[in-house]
């Protein structure tokens, strides 16, 4: 039996537990250290930053990397680096707030579709129709009604975005729910809700974060693509697609400003691929990575 | 097999109206008037009367309430009318499916690249597990799957268009046009099929009937390529088909990027000036190339396979 599922659930709880798992797995460790160094770095913007990020310095623009300007600065004069970790905070921060949001709804239809066979049908279908659009081209339209802010991005992202969770979710509400303990709390006359989500949801944790982690790097994708095709957070806000957007007419001028924001998406979403497919391994050894 | 056939077939109605429900739900929340936006591409003016507009909405049944005007619109579209281009004045039928050979081209082209690259290389990662290009190849399906498209366009464009001047930056007449997008757009299919090669060989080289094979004294070669590859190719394929959907998400970055008058760049184009008849019509035009695509990919699956219970997961 996994232990990561079934019974054991202190190895995420418990520090040594956690450390134990990521000192025998250097590729899970390596994620969890870019993982957590960029969302430092970019946590930590209005400390480390070495400008404010919407400071014009109209003498200096287009200036190469300096001692003042480790990354350059854009067109008007902006500290590129100063830009790239502010704007690191609205991308992560629309991932985030969109993937928790996927997760609760994701657990919820998950969950009823698994345990209630009567729910089953209907619940399963409508997540079909959601599944049948790439995500990019819901959030579009969406985007263009609700317009390009952050809620509106937030928004645009969620609505395809649960159904990949509650699939997850329900497929593993159906294995945890032939389990005895699931038997017994209902033989002790349990309420529904209660073997719900004290006895079945637990036990979907791993799954679960596995399946986060994986949605965080293809919510990051998602954000910094409507960035980049002129639908995301709207400029002067630094956001990582925005800018390869605004750097792609100054690559001969400024390559840095594309080039930077690129490689932190490409940091970003590397570190929870690594994560999420480690994570996979672990749960279900004869599974193969297939990314979300 | 007829009624599995049958059943799978009568399965997708529910998702296509499923679709057609988010569609129109989606559009009929969005701000403009579609009776103004037909009459104004009718009648080729920018200012039609108040009064047409109002015979225009009751023609149209929009002051009716929202489930009526769903099923008036459903008739509507079923009979090829999703309306009228805000900017172009042409109707959305047209526009969409001018656009629509554009993207299938692509995306055929790319899953083409996809099978040429991945499979060969996912069999030879498989023979010799833990070597170099086993190694090299997972190093590859990891990276391949973290970079987004449209960074991946920039880069290939940095170095092919601009520096060595090998392929043209963007336009559409001729393949030459396509090499690019396509490969852009093949990469991220090509790390996971690799992956899914090589364990789905592994797997089938461990079965008892490729060990009589080997004991039989056959070549290593002709046991992979008469025993093993056909049995291991099966779920790479049923995985790529499903894949075709995936690919048309992203067609909508690339072609932009590499300016293809394709179905995505159209949904783009028509989100970004809000043109919303015709982002109604790509929306829908996704979705049932999707279901009709998946529908495809299980119904070659059953053929293939007709000793596999069909089993709804």
């Amino acid at each position: 039996m996994n232990p990561l599922v079934h019974g054991n659930r202190s190895t995420f709880g418990q520090p040594e537990g956690l450390w134990t798992v990521l000192r025998g797995n250097k590729t899970l460790l390596a994620g969890v250290i870019i993982f957590l160094s960029l969302c430092l770095v970019t946590i930590l913007a209005p400390v480390i930053a070495p400008h404010n990020p919407a400071d014009q310095d109209l003498e200096a623009r287009f200036s190469p990397p300096s001692a003042t300007y480790p990354l350059g600065t854009d067109q008007f004069g902006r500290c590129v680096l100063s830009r790239i970790l502010y704007g690191g905070q609205v991308s992560l921060a629309i991932a985030v707030i969109s993937t928790g949001a996927c997760v609760l709804i994701g657990i919820l239809v998950g969950l009823y579709a698994g345990y209630y066979r009567k729910l089953d049908g209907i619940l399963m279908r409508t997540t079909d129709v959601f599944l049948a659009f790439p995500s990019i081209v819901i959030a579009l339209p969406i985007v263009a009604i609700v317009g390009p802010t952050p809620l509106g991005i937030i928004i645009a992202i969620m609505i395809p975005g649960w159904a990949k969770f509650a699939r997850v979710i329900r497929s593993s509400t159906l294995s945890v729910k032939t389990h005895g303990y699931v038997e017994s709390a209902k033989a002790m006359g349990a309420t529904d809700t209660r073997i719900l989500f004290k006895h079945i949801l637990p036990n979907c944790y791993g799954p679960i974060i596995e399946i986060a982690t994986l949605g965080l790097g293809a919510k990051i994708i998602t954000i910094t693509s409507l960035g980049f095709l002129g639908l995301g957070v709207q400029p002067p806000t630094p956001e990582w697609g925005t800018m390869i957007n605004q750097g792609l007419t100054l690559l001969d001028k400024a390559p840095m400003i594309a080039l930077s924001a690129g490689a932190m998406i490409v940091l970003f979403v590397l570190a929870t691929n690594l994560i999420g497919s480690e994570l996979r391994t672990i749960l279900d050894p004869r599974s193969e990575t297939v990314a979300i | 097999m007829q009624a599995i056939i049958t059943r799978r077939i009568l399965q997708i109605i529910p998702v296509l109206i499923g679709i057609s429900v988010i569609t129109f739900i989606l559009i009929a929340l969005s701000p403009g008037d579609p009776a103004e936006i037909s009459l104004k591409a009718i009648l080729d003016t920018d200012s039609p009367s108040p009064e047409a507009v109002a015979q225009m909405r009751t023609e149209m049944g929009l002051d009716e309430p929202l489930h009526i005007r769903y099923f008036l619109w459903l008739a509507r579209v079923v009979q090829g009318d999703l309306g009228y281009s805000v900017l172009t004045h042409k109707s959305t039928v047209h526009e969409v499916l001018y656009a629509l050979p554009t993207t299938i081209f692509l995306s055929v082209l790319a899953m083409g690249i996809s099978v040429i690259v991945a499979i060969p290389l996912g069999i030879a990662a498989a023979i010799r597990q833990n070597g170099i290009l086993d190694h090299l190849c997972r190093l590859f399906s990891v990276l391949g799957n973290s970079i987004p498209e449209f960074f991946m366009a920039i880069v290939l464009l940095l170095i092919f268009s601009i520096h060595f001047h090998i392929f043209p930056v963007a336009g559409s007449n001729g393949i030459q046009y396509f090499i690019l997008p396509a490969i852009v757009l093949s990469i991220g299919l090509i790390a996971i099929t690799t992956r899914l090669m090589r364990t789905s060989m592994v797997e089938v080289l461990e079965q008892n009937y490729i060990q009589t094979a080997r004991s039989k004294g056959l070549p290593k070669a002709t046991v992979i390529s008469r025993h093993a590859f056909k049995n291991a190719l099966l779920p790479v394929m049923t995985y790529m088909g499903t894949q075709f959907g995936w690919l048309f998400g992203g067609a909508v970055v690339v072609e932009t990027i590499f300016a293809l008058p394709g179905l995505g760049r159209l949904t783009v184009e028509s989100a970004i000036s809000r043109d919303i008849l015709v982002l109604q019509g790509c929306l829908l035009t996704f979705g049932i190339i999707f279901v009709l695509v998946n529908l495809a990919v299980d119904l070659s699956y059953i053929y293939l396979n007709p000793s596999i219970r069909y089993e709804e997961v």
